[in-house]
């Protein structure tokens, strides 16, 4: 790779499309040129993710008119002077299944706890959790005593006294966890527990279990096991599991009883996920032939992102990125960040486990039309078959923007993300790029985040958010340019209050002043979706006056005065209260969900 | 944007294929879920319940604290310990004991099931329980054509071949027994009786929760399916019978050449692999009808070719409208084309039965071949 390149492909290997894009120098600015898509193959025949990646690249030879590929399909690199190939390639991908985690420890609400927050940072999924604390604690209870070979019946009497409660060691509570555990066959095991300084003879109990389901198992479909525990118990749980299991210790995942320390836990199961499933992914060897850069986990890729237009922007930034496996919400300001994956979470193969998730009631109620149940489970799971396919259809399309909707919403409540501070949303994902209308996205994003105040929303358009993170891999500037002028399609700005008027009272008074045309003013009334057009670029002052009990966070009370640039809908008046209530009688619902999306142009 | 976009010198989109064969030779890998021993040789002719490997540990592990219900320290459990790591178990087999009262009294642990001592460590017990999933079967009827040492074996075989959208329940071998008449007939309980027992049934456009119940009870080896009731994909689960769905979720027919398929295989034997990942996985659910033929004859048999998008390339339609139907492509229009949902895409024009003439998505399009 030259010092300075100036050209770049970049890719995103997802669970169900691969995207690839292609970034150059034009008139001394980084500014994106193409991009194509075609399903990632990871399947039979063609089970190498290069492949997909080379179709995409091949899509783009034609559509830009410049070669990329050798003959044989190597990438021309670094840029020949007669303009053919490119300087650097960078990718991201998530593309691998989750991996497989299981968490043991002493406390459900306290090292458990503390231990999913950090899981739920990366790839993985929990298949299983033992907590001692919900075991009976001691792992006592069951006995069973024999005279002459002879099982003894309750009553007969045994060796501690009649008055002993029997018990059948499958019904043991302890027997049963240990049971589910070794049944999960996780691909990781975390072990968890104790404050630093704390008792240990639990969580050496604890260790002992881990390490004879992990011996139990040949060697080499044992588990990794990953102790984030009482930093005392090191040499005595390296003792017990680390000669049965593959051992990584980091530092105490709650060292202290008022202190959380998940940043550890979550590197090492991030270096495990790109170690074991990046590492396996049938063709990324070939991929990373191609790039000097490490090929990023699009979750790490993302939150590049977000990061870098916090800072660069100063604002508090909120990303959603929702993929056909998984869902990624990342929260940055300044130098402080959180990022949240749902691995279980998506509009493709995450679909099953979303719906179970949400439930299918819930989804039909964000629907307009119609439908049962039965008809709209019936097309979530013949999705999750066809991941790949697209809404044909409105009603279909009205299906998924529902999905999308709990997607982010359960992902966003398990996170613990603040979303009502954020100053800028941006959504990214091919169900939210490639949609009915921008109208609608806005809506989705309104109805699952729910932000309170006024910020703007924009969208990644290109669908390519993953993959300009993972150019800042290798060049900073060009990711940072490519960012700032082509990254992300500015919606409109959204002005939320928040209020305890009585719906038809009114909420807000909004005077909005564009640039050179004549001001717009309107009342907006509680419970109502208004929207101000205002053209992307174009810029208004904009006058917002709170009425009654409705306030804006973040804002001071009375008359709110502001600069804000339009966008693809405008300025997007929020006033239906937080949280929105949708109405339990099915056929107002259905009118209300129509009402909102007739508002905001959906 | 131009997704899966085209200009007029771009290469076609190369689109997902489904399988449906009436005669081609197949090469299936059969690996083992963990190491262990592979029992067949390159060479060997398999019949499908043959076994060909054999796994080292038990898939089903059960970790018992044998030391508390003895009462003994941890230290002290190994003394205690009739059986040694390895050593086979049965069933109800008492394997730790100490004496209690003088040695009046005995406090013991007996094995809940058949299966071997797989590790002891502090208080803890693992017992590999005895289960099938040991081994492995052959399921397709053929030669053995290549080993992985440890893991499994390549098998290749000459027959008739239906890949489905959705499977669950595992394996089946079975002899394909007709329930309906017609690809687009829902099976009612009324129609199942006593003789499923042990059949893979051929059904159309799926069928009733309680012909399922009726089904499990009666122990049908498997099922083949065009469309199942959302509502019943958990009680396929339950029930464990192993099921390949062909078209997708809802009232759906099979897709008529595979129900004409299948159905002139009827009375003859059929391996079921429903077994599908968390995704999509490497292999697609599949059904399998080997070919009763001689060898000479089957030695003309080829694997058939993966099929191409082009102009006449016979394809499947994924969704709605017209979801399932097949044709063939008729045109390519050099633009893009809106929806009925609003979204632009790039596709092909699609002749369907009766000469009807739509337009599709390549998203949500398939090659049948």
């Amino acid at each position: 790779m030259p010092d300075k390149p100036e050209s770049f492909l970049i890719a995103d290997c997802g669970s169900v499309n691969t995207k690839v894009g292609l970034v150059d120098l034009v008139g001394g600015e980084y500014r994106f040129v193409g991009v194509g898509v075609t399903p990632t193959t990871t399947e039979s025949p063609n089970a190498d993710v290069l492949v997909g990646v080379r179709r995409v690249a091949e899509q783009l030879q034609a559509r830009v008119n410049r070669r990329l590929l050798t003959e044989d399909g190597r990438l021309i690199t670094p840029e020949l002077p007669t303009g053919q190939g490119v300087d650097a390639f960078a990718a991201a991908t998530s593309a691998p299944l989750p991996i497989r985690v299981a968490i043991v420890g002493l406390s459900r609400a306290v090292s458990l706890a503390s231990a999913t927050r950090a899981i739920n940072s990366t790839y993985a999924t929990v298949e299983a959790t033992l907590a001692l604390d919900e075991t009976g604690s001691r792992w006592l209870g069951a006995t069973v005593v024999t005279r002459d070979g002879e099982d003894l019946r309750p009553g007969d009497g045994d060796a501690e006294g009649s008055d002993q409660k029997r018990t059948e060691p499958l019904a043991d509570p302890a027997a049963l966890a240990a049971e589910k555990l070794a049944q999960a066959n996780p691909e990781v095991i975390v072990l968890v527990g104790g404050i630093d300084g704390g008792a240990t003879t639990a969580l050496y109990e604890l260790a002992n279990l881990v390490a004879v389901i992990s011996a139990g198992r040949d060697t080499s479909a044992r588990p990794v096991v990953v102790f984030a525990g009482n930093r005392q118990a090191r040499p005595e749980i390296a003792a017990r599991v680390g000669q049965v299991a593959p051992l990584r210790v980091v530092d105490n995942v709650h060292p202290a009883l008022d202190r959380e320390n998940p940043r550890p836990l979550q590197h090492e199961l991030e270096a495990l996920y790109e170690e074991r499933k990046i590492g396996n992914l049938p063709g990324v060897k070939g991929l990373a032939e191609w790039t000097q850069a490490p090929v990023l986990p699009a979750a790490r890729a993302f939150e590049n992102v977000v990061r870098f237009l916090s800072r660069r922007h100063n604002l508090n930034v909120v990303g959603v990125d929702i993929g056909g496996s998984a869902t990624t919400l990342v929260n940055a300001q300044g130098e402080a960040f959180r990022r949240v994956v749902r691995a279980d979470l998506g509009t493709g193969f995450g679909l099953e486990s979303l719906v179970a998730q949400a439930g299918v009631d819930r989804l039909v109620s964000w629907l307009p039309f119609e439908t049962s149940p039965e008809e709209a489970l019936a097309y979530y799971l013949n999705h999750a078959v066809h991941p790949a396919s697209i809404p044909a259809t409105r009603e279909e399309a009205r299906l998924m923007q529902a999905a999308v909707r709990e997607a982010i919403a359960l992902t966003a409540r398990s996170s613990g993300i603040e979303v009502k501070g954020a100053e800028l949303i941006l959504l990214s994902g091919a169900a939210l790029s490639r949609n009915t209308s921008w109208g609608s996205v806005a809506l989705m994003a309104l109805d699952a985040l729910q932000p309170q105040g006024i910020l703007t929303l924009a969208v990644d358009a290109l669908n390519l958010a993953p993959s300009f993170g993972a150019l800042a891999s290798i060049s900073a500037a060009a990711a940072a340019g490519v960012l700032e002028r082509d990254g992300f399609t500015t919606l409109g700005t959204v002005i939320a209050p928040i209020s305890n008027n009585r719906e038809g009272q009114i909420d807000l008074r909004v005077q909005v002043q564009p640039t050179g045309s004549g001001a717009m003013s309107l009342e907006v009334e509680h419970g109502s979706l208004e929207v101000i057009p205002l053209a992307p670029g174009q810029r208004a002052s904009l006058e917002v006056e709170t009425v009654g009990s409705a306030l804006l966070p973040s804002a001071p009370k009375g008359v709110y005065k502001a600069e804000v640039e339009g966008g693809t809908i405008g300025v997007i008046i929020d006033a239906r209260g937080r949280p929105i209530a949708l109405p339990s009688d099915a056929d107002k619902c259905r009118t209300k969900v129509q009402e909102w999306l007739w508002d905001i142009g959906g | 944007m131009g997704y899966w976009g085209l200009m007029s010198d771009s290469p076609l989109p190369v689109l997902p294929v489904t399988c449906v064969q009436s005669l081609t030779r197949i090469r299936r890998k059969r690996t083992l879920a963990s190491p262990g021993q592979v029992t067949a040789s390159v060479g060997s002719y398999v019949d499908p319940l043959n076994v060909v490997a054999r796994a080292n540990s038990s898939t089903h592990l059960m970790a018992v604290p044998v030391a508390r219900y003895l009462h003994v320290p941890e230290s002290k459990l190994s003394d205690h310990l009739l059986k040694k790591p390895g050593e086979a178990v049965y069933s109800r087999e008492i394997i730790a004991s100490k004496p209690e009262l003088f040695g009046t009294l005995q406090r013991i642990y007996r094995a809940p099931s058949a299966g071997y001592i797989a590790a002891v460590q502090g208080s803890w017990v693992a017992i590999g329980l005895a289960d099938s999933a040991r081994e492995l079967k052959a399921l397709y009827r053929g030669s053995v054509v290549d080993v992985t040492p440890g893991l499994g074996v390549t098998i290749e075989s000459v027959g008739s071949l239906a890949q489905g959208v959705w499977g669950a329940g595992g394996e089946a071998f079975g002899v394909l027994k007709k329930m309906v008449d017609a690809p687009d007939v829902v099976l009612t309980e009324d129609k199942v009786d006593v003789s499923v027992h042990g059949s893979v049934l051929l059904l159309g456009a799926g069928l009733t929760e309680q012909a399922l119940e009726r089904i499990a009870k009666d122990q049908a080896a498997g099922l083949v399916a065009g469309s199942l009731s959302a509502h019943l994909q958990a009680r396929i689960a339950e029930f464990r019978i192993p099921t390949v769905i062909t078209d997708g979720f809802g009232e759906l027919p099979m897709a008529a050449p595979v129900f004409e398929l299948l159905a002139s295989h009827v009375g003859e034997e059929i391996s079921v692999n429903a077994t599908m990942g968390t995704r999509r996985g490497t292999d697609r659910p599949e059904v399998f009808i080997p070919a009763v033929t001689s060898s000479a004859s089957a030695a003309g048999i080829v694997a058939a070719p993966v099929p191409e998008t082009c102009v006449g390339a016979t394809v499947r339609i994924l969704c709605a409208p017209h979801a399932n139907e097949i044709g063939k492509i008729e045109a390519l229009p050099n633009l893009p084309q809106n929806l009925e949902s609003g979204i632009s895409a790039w596709g092909a024009e699609i002749e369907l039965a009766g000469g009807r003439r739509r337009f599709r998505s390549w998203e949500n399009l398939e090659l049948v071949g």
